[in-house]
């Protein structure tokens, strides 16, 4: 949505900036986007391609500032799992200038809540800070973006830290270990086959060749958005970053050589034996990519079946038959089609394949007979509710444009998404449950318990 | 009493009623009563079902969860903007008309014995329950919230109606809101919803001693990789006079990811992917307490450098380098616990419900900026002891509890607990 008038209330502001600082390239202002209340979101480029989204927001003196790169686990190959993540853990280390530990102490200096995190499609480093610590923290940030220095021995320590979070996350995580058993079963070819966190051997074999080819590759001002909300001026911010970012180089963004997954024509179904309280079932049905329009109705279907006490799934599941102790449910936020799923723990002495027939008779029972309008209208105000409670900090609202930015190229589309949904009616979630709730599309893990921990007696004598 | 803040940058009220007291009132022996009275008191409101009232809250666009810690019991949630008449209505239904049919009991009961059961699968719920049991051996302090699998088997509809009866008397009650709302509207609500609550001062525990001596509890569970252990002993309050010295001895040790533990433990040697340092804060003395969880094979040297890192941060003290580095680090990151109305009010509501200094959090930064290194050093050997410690380590007992007795300095008592029956 690009505006005569907003291209020329940046003109001058512009124009000056430029003139200040020649050597730095051009900026240009992209659109104005209308975001919630009085507030409106400026997208402004770099020459070298990095893309800003700026969004003043003066209810607190603090500024969130994230930086998201188009790089996540997806674009890694066999043998290389984990890689992304890894050198997520990697960019908290030395950078010309800055020795091992500097940029965390510099970082806390600023009073900056930092952090960042890595999924399959996208990798984000985020900051919160006082508003006057913004020149600070613009020099730090464009510092690793093309200053990162590697050495073995940080390497190596960060290689285990990673084995531990992955020994935390998914070795000794009942849930972990059964969401990753679910990924790997559900696609064959496509690289959401892989954990992001990566395969254990895989991780002990990276070398700093890797990251460096990694780091060159991915970490291009092309391939990265800044997010800036909160209490700033605009022109100072961009005379800001442009100065710190201005000079890095133009890199062209990698080509992404990604497969499809194939059409899965036949239920895959794996059991297997883990040491837990209780069994597992979770289901995980083909589901369309989060730009798919059938991705708002699929999600309202999802938010009926399981969101909240109230939806159908604990209503029979938890309440009226007392099988599970938890049951879940969730559309796979991503850019490529990836997966509906469905988890239950259930309750000991039930077995995964008992919960697994309660849950399948739901699921045919959303694909035989549409939804009421009241079940409609709740998840519509559930989702509003969830949206705006995520929009209440700086932070939330430039992680709510960061990933709808790098996964969708939309920074708005969550308001987009929230409208579309007023306009679903039963029929529409009639149709999706019919289209993906198909048993032939879908991936099956029982999690059963060893023997002798099945059949152990209740707890009635514990203190 | 109430707290407002009203703000109107999003179309949202957040709305709270709290009382001082909380399962601290369990009887002995029924520990959990009071969070699975508060529970079915949100279920049951003016004779609903729990779908009937889950229904209705969806329909609001609200979410309403209850909340009990030792000495305090909250009820609150969010509610999109337009529905807060109804969502107050139904939060006085809570308190004043709870309902508490024998169904949803029964229902409830079986609920929260399935939740209990399937909080075991998760380590580090297990490492921090074991230490909150064991800190302050017989002191009230000690008694879970959530309860047992035992204690909360015997928990009888009977003994929740009694106990609704008595939460209703408990005073003062505070109502909390921060959001886009109309002040009279809930200045009109507080006042009536007050009515016919006569004050009945909470019964208050003495305050919770230390216990003497390093003491091992390993909770054996199969099959562990890696070990989760928690450290613990006593730690400070608000009203003493070296609060704030504590405050930034504690960061300096292990409160940011450029404090001691995690550089010795994580940056240094890869041991864990964390190691932090916390100080609670309750109506009595709070806890200090250490979190890290290294791969089996490491757990030993781990636990060894810990304790040793916490001899050395009493013993040897904090360097005025380090002093000015994290007083920087509180003062620029003070705005983060102030940055929005829902902080701004809980803050306040903290005070009043914890019977805190009430210039507490308005002193803060004045507090932190003050501590000099040598007030530091004295708090430290004041108010940690560093060989009177409770450490509980989930992890496989076969491959390491050995080897944990021998490693441990000054260990003056060890046990092993089977993870399926911890209490």
């Amino acid at each position: 949505m690009k505006t005569k008038n907003a291209r020329d209330k940046f003109a001058k502001v512009l124009a000056r900036i430029v003139q200040d600082a020649p050597d730095y390239g051009t900026i240009k202002h992209v659109e104005s986007l209308p975001f919630s209340g009085a507030l409106e979101l400026e997208r402004f480029v770099l020459e070298n391609g990095l893309h800003l989204l700026l969004l003043v927001d003066s209810a607190a003196p603090v500024v969130a500032y994230h930086t998201w790169f188009r790089v996540g686990s997806r674009h890694e190959k066999p043998g290389k799992t984990g890689l992304a993540h890894l050198f997520e853990h990697l960019m908290f280390n030395a950078m010309e200038g800055l020795p091992p530990g500097e940029f965390d102490k510099r970082m806390e200096a600023s009073g900056a809540d930092n952090n960042a995190s890595t999924w399959l499609d996208f990798t984000q480093y985020q900051e919160s800070f006082p508003k006057d610590q913004l020149a600070k923290i613009v020099e730090l940030e464009a510092l690793r973006m093309h200053r990162l220095t590697l050495g073995q021995t940080q390497l190596d320590s960060e290689k285990d830290v990673v084995k531990n979070e992955r020994r935390f996350r998914v070795e000794d995580d009942v849930d972990g270990r059964v969401e990753e058993l679910l990924w790997k079963t559900a696609f064959e070819k496509h690289p959401y086959h892989a954990p992001t966190i990566g395969w254990m051997s895989d991780i002990e074999g990276f070398t700093i060749d890797d990251c460096l080819g990694f780091y060159r590759r991915y970490y291009a001002p092309a391939n990265a958005t800044l997010v800036l909300v909160g209490d700033f001026r605009i022109a100072n911010a961009l005379t800001l970053i442009r100065r710190a970012y201005g000079k890095i180089p133009r890199e062209s963004v990698p080509f992404e050589d990604t497969y499809p997954e194939p059409v899965q024509t036949e239920e895959r179904r794996v059991e297997v034996t883990l040491s837990a309280s209780s069994e597992r079932v979770v289901l995980g049905y083909k589901g369309p990519a989060l730009g798919d329009q059938d991705h708002v109705p699929l999600s309202l279907l999802v938010e009926i079946l399981t969101g909240g006490g109230a939806s159908r799934l604990p209503k029979r599941l938890i309440r009226a038959e007392g099988l599970v102790s938890d049951v879940r449910a969730s559309v796979g936020p991503h850019r490529d089609p990836s997966l509906i799923e469905f988890s239950a723990s259930a309750r000991q002495g039930v077995s995964a394949e008992r919960v697994l027939q309660a849950l399948e008779s739901e699921l045919e029972r959303v694909r035989r007979e549409p939804v009421s309008q009241a079940e409609l209208d709740r998840a519509r105000a559930r989702a509003r509710l969830a949206l705006l409670s995520g929009l209440e900090t700086a932070d939330g609202k430039a992680s709510t444009l960061g990933f709808y930015e790098t996964v969708l190229r939309r920074p708005l589309a969550a308001f987009e998404r929230l409208r579309a949904m007023d306009d679903q009616e039963p029929s529409d979630l009639l149709r999706v449950a019919r289209r993906y709730l198909d048993a032939s599309a879908r991936t099956v893990i029982l999690q059963t318990c060893p023997k002798a921990e099945a059949s152990s007696p209740e707890l009635e004598g514990a203190a | 009493m109430s707290l407002f803040e009203v703000d109107r940058s999003l179309p949202l009220v957040a709305l709270s009623w709290a009382v001082p007291s909380g399962s601290e009132l369990d009887p002995p022996g029924k520990e959990g009563l009071t969070r699975i009275t508060l529970r079915l008191m949100r279920r049951t409101p003016r004779g609903r079902d729990a779908d009937q009232t889950n229904e209705l809250l969806d329909s609001l666009g609200a979410n309403l969860t209850g909340e009990v810690s030792r000495t305090t019991t909250s009820l609150g949630g969010v509610v999109l903007r337009e529905n807060l008449e109804a969502f107050a209505g139904l939060m006085r239904d809570v308190w004043e008309s709870p309902g508490l049919s024998a169904a949803e009991f029964e229902q409830l009961k079986s609920e929260c014995l399935a939740e209990w059961r399937e909080s075991l699968d998760n380590d580090r719920t297990l490492a921090f329950r074991t230490l909150d049991r064991t800190l302050f051996g017989d002191h009230p302090a000690s008694r879970p919230s959530g309860g047992t699998w035992a204690s909360l088997s015997r928990i009888e509809l009977g003994d929740v109606e009694a106990h609704a009866a008595r939460l209703a008397q408990i005073a003062p009650r505070v109502l909390a809101a921060a959001g886009d709302f109309d002040p009279s509207f809930l200045e009109q609500y507080a006042r009536e919803f007050s009515l016919g609550a006569p004050p009945v001062p909470p019964e208050r525990a003495k305050e919770p001693e230390l216990t003497l001596g390093r003491r091992l509890y390993f909770i054996d569970k199969p099959e562990r990789s890696q070990s989760q252990i928690a450290i613990g002993g006593l730690g400070t309050h608000p009203r003493d006079a070296d609060h704030f010295a504590l405050v930034v001895g504690n960061t300096i040790f292990g409160g940011t990811f450029s404090a001691r533990l995690s550089q010795e433990v994580r940056v240094k040697r890869g041991w864990s992917y964390g190691a932090y340092s916390y100080l609670s804060l309750e109506r009595s003395r709070g806890t200090f307490s250490i979190w890290t969880f290294p791969e089996a094979s490491d757990t030993p040297a781990c636990l060894e450098l810990v304790l040793a890192m916490i001899e050395r941060w009493v013993e040897k003290g904090v360097s005025e380098a380090e002093v000015r580095r994290a007083k920087t680090y509180l003062k620029h990151s003070h705005v983060f616990s102030i940055d929005t109305a829902g902080k701004r009010i809980q803050q306040e509501l903290d005070v009043h419900l914890y019977d805190w200094p009430v210039d507490y959090y308005a002193r803060y930064l004045e507090g932190v900026a003050s501590v000099s290194a040598e007030q530091i050093n004295a708090a430290l050997r004041q108010r940690i002891d560093p060989h009177s410690l409770a450490i509980a380590v989930v992890g496989t007992a076969s491959s390491l509890f050995g080897e944990l007795e021998k490693r441990i300095p000054g260990l003056e008592r060890a046990e092993i607990l089977p993870f399926d029956r911890p209490d």
